[in-house]
């Protein structure tokens, strides 16, 4: 028994991972290690371990920062190229998601949301945040609404590998073609009620309720499938 | 708590697709705050809706170095404690110090012919609560080690110091002295570990080392090389 008894303490064994994350291979490995979303198959102990690890990154823990950071690139490296689908754009927003995620880390509370979607919704607002600013300068908003619409197909062969996925296309499917590219153009292009309304050349109301309704059947098309 | 409405059902919706504009926004904001049910509504439509946001993908090795090189000095990262902010700020005078003995070490009289490249090492080790352990010194021209215990309580044991190469494999550099500095030459077939970005360890082992070369105590603290 080792005289010296104090908590926590990792083994040497384990430290030796925290060195091979600095290795790209190590991180490949790791990176691969990521959540899934889909509460099924969510399993509990790596959700309250990535959990706790945000807890330690928000108290200045970089050890801890880097765990989350390998259980989560995959899924935030991907949220970013749905948005940004320039690989260099992607990269850029990833890391800058991550520094707000350092920074913001104090503030997530593992009771009120899960670990993944309070980091996938920081990384989403970081890269929506961008785009809109990008748009700002930018050309129209109806040509880059037609350029998600079509960079981004709901039948994408990959968007539907997981069964939460296809529950989720197959709901998004059964909704008007129109609203559901409203949806898409909100969650992944960053248009409010204001620019859909204003490209479509219709009142905000009628697109307001439009939207409202596609909600409410889309939320019971997802619980009755579920 | 309040019942949740189809208004709240579509509200929460709204929220998280970004339709509503920055006052409704931060309104909602508020709300989620205070109304756990309504959070919960939150919660639920990201968990619908995240699908979208995917598939996964394999984020390139160069991305983490540039994060971990952005974030703020550790020592300005604020943890609370009064008696943290005392390891750290000790931390960085030991620091400071191994620097200037490692800067002194590499002025030793040269031998003959000039040493290209010098490439100075040092490691601050840190116990998992983040007090300051030692600091350590690597000059790679000589092979030569300059050790600073902090505080470094291994009771009825010895520190034993490790080098955990990129491999993850621990290797041992042998037992210190955990009291005063001391000038260690690391044996000759250890050099090649003695990189940038490895991890220097401390174990407590028994006297005469840990047998088989394999630690037995639990890591008290550890540290990686970086070049000046």
């Amino acid at each position: 028994m080792p005289v010296v008894a104090r908590a926590n303490h990792p083994e040497i064994s384990e430290l030796g991972s925290k060195a091979a994350l600095h290795q790209p291979n190590a991180f490949a490995i790791l990176s691969r290690m990521t959540i899934s979303l889909g509460p099924t198959d969510l399993d509990s102990a790596r959700r309250a371990k990535l959990a706790e690890a945000l807890v330690q990154a928000g108290r200045g823990d970089r050890n801890a920062f880097a765990t989350v950071y390998a259980a989560t690139s995959a899924k935030l490296f991907g949220v970013c190229l749905r948005i940004f689908p320039d690989r260099n754009e992607a990269e850029d927003v990833l890391q800058d998601a991550y520094l707000t995620i350092w920074n913001k880390a104090a503030s997530f509370e593992s009771g009120r949301a899960s670990p993944i979607s309070w980091l996938v919704a920081v990384t989403r607002n970081r890269a929506i945040d961008r785009l809109r600013a990008k748009k700002k300068v930018g050309t129209s908003s109806i040509d880059q609404a037609a350029e998600i619409a079509d960079s981004a197909p709901l039948a994408d062969a990959q968007l539907i590998e997981q069964a939460d996925d296809r529950i989720l296309h197959d709901c998004i499917s059964s909704l008007d073609q129109r609203d559901a590219m409203f949806i898409k153009n909100a969650f992944i292009g960053g248009s409010t009620y204001a620019d859909l309304a204003k490209n479509e050349g219709q009142p905000l109301g009628t697109i307001k309720s439009r939207i409202r309704r596609a909600l409410l059947k889309l939320r019971g098309c997802m619980e009755g499938a579920a | 708590m309040t019942a949740i409405t189809d208004e709240d059902f579509t509200l929460a919706g709204e929220y998280v697709l970004g339709l509503l504009d920055a006052g409704q926004e931060a309104v909602v904001a508020a709300r989620i705050a205070t109304d756990s049910d309504f959070a919960a509504e939150v919660e639920a439509w990201r968990l619908r809706l995240n699908p979208l946001l995917g598939p996964e993908h394999l984020a390139p090795a160069h991305i983490w170095p540039k994060i971990e090189k952005a974030l703020p000095a550790a020592t300005l990262q604020d943890v609370g404690t009064a008696k943290l902010t005392f390891w750290r700020a000790l931390t960085g005078l030991s620091v400071t110090a191994a620097i200037f003995l490692g800067v002194l070490l590499l002025q030793q009289p040269a031998p003959t012919a000039p040493v290209a490249n010098p490439t100075p090492m040092i490691a601050a080790l840190g116990s998992e609560d983040g007090r300051s352990a030692m600091t350590a010194s690597y000059d790679s021209t000589q092979g030569t080690m300059l050790l600073m215990p902090v505080t470094l309580e291994t009771g009825e044991l010895y520190p034993e110091l490790w080098i955990i190469p990129a491999d993850g494999k621990a290797r041992s550099l042998g037992v210190i002295n955990g009291d005063r500095p001391t000038a260690m030459d690391v044996s000759p077939d250890m050099r090649q570990y003695m990189n940038e970005g490895a991890l220097l360890a401390i174990t407590p082992e028994p006297a005469q080392g840990a047998p088989g070369g394999v630690a037995t105590g639990p890591v008290l603290a550890s540290g990686k090389m970086i070049i000046l």
